[in-house]
């Protein structure tokens, strides 16, 4: 790809002609192109199944591609996976198997340890990152006695303790009641406002599609639509994706916490 | 990717400590005397991790245990349950997971081989409880056999002949 | 939750370095198998007042530890018929119970229920994760173990155990509600439960490794980091001259 115009970034991050099958034959993703690029906010959308989770996982190195390239500042993710992690950080579905730590503190030490970090400096950078998310008050909690929403917001610390570009979420919202819900998304517009990139996988656009500035849907391994979320949101139902009430009913797509439209 | 593999391994006998400690709480009755899980967790160690993560793994249980963290059956922990009068059955865990480990990884994988393997870490098993006990309480040898060995068998039996089942059906979910 | 399970506290035990702690713990240990009545006496008194300090409740403590009286019952009657000495109490068919019998069995009954009881006061009082530091800088020099990786499999192994037993009893449950306990082969019953048990748990495993990938897992991490006070040495003091004393009184 050959950039002429020179006041635009590089993407961030460049996915070309990507395919990926299991051994086994699940689940898997084929000949996906796209590029992210700084401070997007991106709803990965699609039906379970669909090929969004094995995407993201190629995306952030956990998983080989059999065939394409996948490149992180130019840099191919494969040749530099320590690199590539510290950089996109990954949320996963379920955050009780995200949660390696004893405790809300430790959980969010993990990573920092993981770079062998000196202690103090660990402590420090723990710490404020605890506070920012609001989690200070309960870092020597039991992650296991934590909410859904605390749960979410914990693997997020541990993901943004290692500051980093991307941010990557499966199903974020799976599991929340409203109040975590709006909490989690109201964290996620205020990280993106911060100049994190965002991709999250999701089958529930209502949630999320007014915050976003644009959409991939997948389909069967393969992206049927990219662009702004308004641009898409009718063809959703036709990839077995729900269609947001609003949008359904001939309106734009509503803040989803406030009830309000977008100004 | 060695270093996934490697990765996986640690997590599974991660997860077997947390199952042998659990299967002391975890009975289920049988007939008037309820079956404790616990050695046959340790039995099933030897069978899906090979030798060496199991014995790891076994290892990690007795620390955890040693250090007084409630693990060791009926929920005790502490120093005083390995210098105890059963802590031979403890410590024999650790060449019991061995060799059930070691005899299973070496031969073609069968059921048959599976049992073998079992049966020879629980004569092991054994082989270290029994004199530990004779020795910790001063009983003679025959009233060790009556209380540290003979009311076990049939129950040890009857784990042995469902881990061999229980092997056969998470083998192929095991990646790695 | 047992007596066992760490709680929060403002006690002096709560406070101490967990590898003073441990090294507290097996002087105890070793030293209360060796000691004399009188001495265990005293020194059962001072525990008592150390499990109150903690805030472990003594009745509940007891009534946990029932199958471990079990076991003390099989060490009392087993000392108890095997030590001949002082003045013959009865006689039962060839097994003569003497004082001498009674008092050895009460008094090494007793000494592994004191054993237990302070390994009670310790758990309650450290924090899993300081056990696991002090679990890696004990196992640091001891040579064929990577005291880095036990460390991880500690903390995983902590972390496996609530979900273990929460499964199980979910497991139970749904058997009963489906009517399966109705079914009398033992060996069906276990192995539908151990690999109903094991499928779930072997899959939050994978997860967890995947996940412990994704946040860039390496096993050369940073060192636990330790803060010994002068409250550390004051109680290692402490603890030894009381063991010595165990020992030689």
């Amino acid at each position: 790809m050959v950039f002429t115009d020179p006041n635009r970034l590089p993407p961030l991050l460049q996915v070309e002609h990507v395919s990926h099958h299991y051994p086994d034959g699940g689940t898997s993703v084929s000949n996906v192109s796209f590029n992210v690029c700084k401070g997007e906010f991106i709803v990965l959308a699609g039906a379970n199944g669909s090929g969004k989770t094995t995407l993201l996982r190629l995306l952030n190195g956990l998983l080989h591609p059999s065939a394409g390239d996948i490149r992180y500042r130019g840099k191919p993710i494969i040749k530099n996976p320590e690199h590539t992690r510290k950089h996109i950080g990954m949320v996963f579905q379920d955050p009780d198997t995200q949660i390696v730590g004893e405790t809300v503190f430790d959980d969010t030490a993990f990573g920092p340890e993981n770079l062998k970090l000196p202690r103090e400096e660990i402590d420090k950078t723990v710490h404020a990152t605890l506070d920012s998310l609001g989690l200070g008050h309960m870092k020597d909690r039991c992650p296991s006695t934590l909410s859904g929403g605390e749960k979410r917001r914990l693997a997020l610390s541990g993901i943004l303790v290692m500051h980093p570009e991307i941010i990557l979420l499966d199903e974020p919202f799976s599991n929340l009641d409203y109040p975590g819900a709006a909490g989690l998304l109201q964290l996620l517009e205020f990280l993106n406002r911060d100049g994190i990139t965002l991709i999250a996988a999701t089958h529930d656009v209502e949630k999320i599609i007014d915050k976003a500035g644009r959409m991939i849907i997948m389909q069967n391994g393969t992206i049927v639509a990219d662009g702004p979320p308004s641009l898409h949101v009718q063809a959703l139902e036709q990839y077995g994706i729900r269609e947001p009430c609003a949008s359904r009913y001939g309106m734009k797509p509503a803040d989803w916490v406030n009830g309000r439209k977008r100004p | 990717m060695n270093f996934m593999n490697q990765l996986r391994m640690m997590t599974y006998a991660s997860l077997f400590v947390a199952l042998i400690a659990a299967g002391a709480f975890i009975s289920i009755p049988v007939g008037p005397v309820p079956i404790v899980l616990q050695n046959m967790f340790v039995l099933l160690a030897g069978l899906l991790l090979g030798p060496r993560w199991g014995l790891a793994s076994v290892f990690i249980y007795l620390l955890l245990g040693t250090f007084g963290l409630p693990v060791f059956a009926g929920g005790t922990g502490g120093i005083g349950r390995i210098l105890g009068p059963t802590g031979g059955y403890l410590i024999g865990y650790l060449p019991c997971v061995y060799a059930t480990g070691l005899i299973a990884r070496k031969n073609k994988r069968s059921r048959l081989v599976d049992i073998s393997a079992m049966i020879t870490g629980s004569v092991i098993l054994y082989a270290a409880g029994v004199p530990w006990l004779k020795f910790a309480t001063g009983m003679g040898w025959e009233k060790a056999f009556m209380a540290g060995m003979y009311p076990f068998l049939p129950g040890n039996a009857v784990k042995i002949v469902a881990a061999a089942f229980i092997a056969g059906k998470l083998r192929p979910l095991m990646k790695g | 939750m047992t007596p066992f399970t760490y709680r929060k506290g403002e006690s002096h035990y709560h406070r101490l370095d967990p590898r003073y702690k441990l090294i507290m713990l097996a002087l105890v240990s070793v030293s209360v198998l060796q000691a004399a009545f009188i001495p265990l006496l005293v020194f059962s008194a001072a525990l008592a007042q150390a499990m109150v300090r903690v805030g472990i409740h003594i009745p509940t403590a007891l009534k946990h530890l029932k199958f471990f009286f079990l076991l003390l019952l099989l060490i009392f009657l087993a000392r108890t018929v095997s030590e001949q000495s002082g003045d013959t109490l009865f006689k039962i068919y060839k097994l003569q119970v003497t004082t001498g019998g009674i008092r050895l069995g009460v008094l090494t009954a007793w000494r592994f229920l004191v054993v237990m009881l302070a390994g009670m006061i310790f758990s309650r009082s450290t924090r899993p994760s300081q056990v696991k530091s002090a679990a890696q800088w004990f196992l640091k020099p001891v040579p064929f173990i990577p005291e880095k990786r036990a460390a991880v499999m500690i903390g995983l192994a902590i972390r496996f155990l609530p979900l273990i037993l929460q499964q199980a009893e979910e497991l139970s449950l749904a058997r009963k509600a489906r009517g399966g306990d109705l079914r009398k082969n033992p060996v069906k019953r276990i192995t539908e439960l151990a690999v109903g048990l094991m499928k779930k748990s072997f899959r939050t495993a994978d997860q967890t490794a995947l996940a412990m990938a994704a946040r860039g897992f390496s096993e050369d991490r940073t060192d636990p980091s330790f803060h010994p006070s002068r409250l550390d040495a004051a109680y290692l003091v402490l603890t030894g001259t009381t063991a010595i004393l165990l020992f030689v009184c």
